[in-house]
């Protein structure tokens, strides 16, 4: 018998062949008695086998290896515990920060927008003043008020725009946050009439004053110096603007 | 429950009675293995430790819950094992230089071990001459009898598992079929020349 065949044999036995096979490997078991005696005996050997005993573990090591997967899942549970309240703190402290970020940016953005707007009053109110401005108003008729010397509720940190005339009216504005910008806004009411006529530049020392009947009146904001200075200087006129 | 939602069960919600559950199922062939491979009850209490000590630590990184469970215990208890067999063989090596190359390696296991433990060689002596038989295949043989017996195993999964081709694997079997066979009839009074060892 051929190594071949003794193979076909036990793969036969095992029940390891294809249908082809196993009809090959039968058609010769029927004509040869080597092969189906080494069938038989191959298919005893392995019952023989069938019958090895299973042996069961004892109990003390069942219960180590028990003890070990209980260690193990507990441990577990603690690093899944200590995870799950890093994640959560981690949540926490980013939505914390996405909140505190979009609070600043808009915060920034309304102050710019803020510091936008009161710098561009000066223009505005130049433009405003144009055509509206009393004729009879005159530097005699605004009176200068120096806040830096009197002992006014206002204090020195509070604009006070007074108007002109005796039907004027004051008004208190809170400080700016940036005091470099100091700019005054000074209405007046002549005859019924409301005008927004003149500016002061703060440091920069500018004023614009438009028309020639108009006068400009000179805002005193807390620095005496400045408003002399201003109340000093001469009037020159570019573009049909009066700057003094 | 399948093994799958047993594996599940534990590496998801920690769930002990599903390893248990577990172990209790697979336990006997996984131990019979080990102890007929290796012949010593101590030592076989210690892989079949190690080897479940490995399956728990192991679980959550290097298990793909694609493939069976038990056929990966499996291959950790048959690397185990053969791990030790070669630690062993190793040691017989050193401490017996004199020893004959061709010498059955359950015998020289059996030589090396303590009288103690040679006394927990239940199945080479107090148990069935079955056992024994098999206890004195070549590693080799006695692998494949074995891991075709207790894990029921295609010999496609043998040959994967033991690292050599299907032919290889088949002609192992074959031969610790003649031996066995042999063996047996050597005990009812026929003598017979040993098979050619694979």
């Amino acid at each position: 018998m051929h190594n071949a065949d003794d193979e076909l044999c036990l793969k036969y036995v095992l029940n390891e062949l294809d249908p082809s096979e196993v009809l090959l490997v039968e058609r010769a078991m029927a004509n040869d008695d080597d092969t189906l005696i080494e069938v038989e005996s191959l298919r005893l050997t392995l019952r023989k086998i069938d019958r090895m005993p299973e042996y069961k573990p004892p109990r003390h090591v069942q219960q180590r290896i028990l003890e070990e997967a209980k260690r193990h899942a507990e441990e577990r549970y603690q690093q899944s515990r200590i995870i799950n309240f890093f994640s959560f703190q981690n949540t926490v402290s980013y939505t914390a920060a996405a909140v505190a970020a979009v609070l600043l940016i808009s915060i920034s953005y309304g102050m710019y927008q803020y510091a936008v707007e009161y710098q561009q009053a000066p223009n505005a109110s130049a433009d405003v003043q144009e055509g509206f401005a009393p004729a009879n108003f005159t530097q005699t008729d605004a009176p200068v008020i120096d806040f830096s010397t009197s002992n006014s509720s206002a204090g020195p940190n509070k604009r006070t725009v007074f108007s002109a005339g005796s039907a004027g009216s004051a008004r208190t504005l809170q400080p700016s946050f940036n005091n470099r910008y100091d700019t005054g806004l000074k209405y007046s009411r002549t005859s019924g009439n409301l005008s927004q006529f003149s500016t002061a530049g703060g440091f920069g020392g500018g004023s614009f004053s438009s028309g020639r009947n108009q006068s400009f009146i000179p805002l005193q904001l807390g620095n005496s110096n400045l408003s002399n200075s201003l109340n000093r200087s001469n009037t020159r006129t570019i573009n049909g603007y009066s700057i003094k | 429950m399948d093994d799958q939602q047993l594996v599940r069960a534990f590496r998801n919600d920690g769930d002990q009675l599903a390893f248990s559950e577990l172990l209790n199922r697979h336990q006997n062939k996984i131990y019979s293995y080990i102890y007929s491979m290796v012949g010593n009850q101590e030592t076989a209490n210690d892989i079949f430790q190690e080897t479940f000590t490995k399956v728990i630590t192991k679980m959550d990184d290097t298990y793909n819950e694609q493939g069976k469970w038990i056929a990966w215990v499996m291959r950790i208890a048959h690397n185990a094992t053969i791990d030790h067999i070669r630690k062993r063989k190793r040691f017989v090596d050193v401490s017996s230089p004199n020893d004959d190359a061709d010498y059955n390696f359950y015998d020289r296991l059996q030589d090396t071990e303590s009288p103690s433990a040679q006394d927990d060689m239940e199945f080479g002596e107090a148990k069935t001459s079955l056992m024994k038989h098999i206890g004195s295949l070549p590693k080799e043989q006695r692998e494949v009898v074995m891991l075709r017996h207790y894990y029921e195993m295609s010999f496609k999964e043998i040959a994967e598992l033991t690292d050599v081709s299907i032919n290889t694997a088949l002609g192992r079997m074959r031969y610790a079929l003649i031996n066995l066979r042999k063996m047996f009839d050597k005990e009812n009074g026929k003598e017979y020349d040993y098979a050619q060892r694979g």
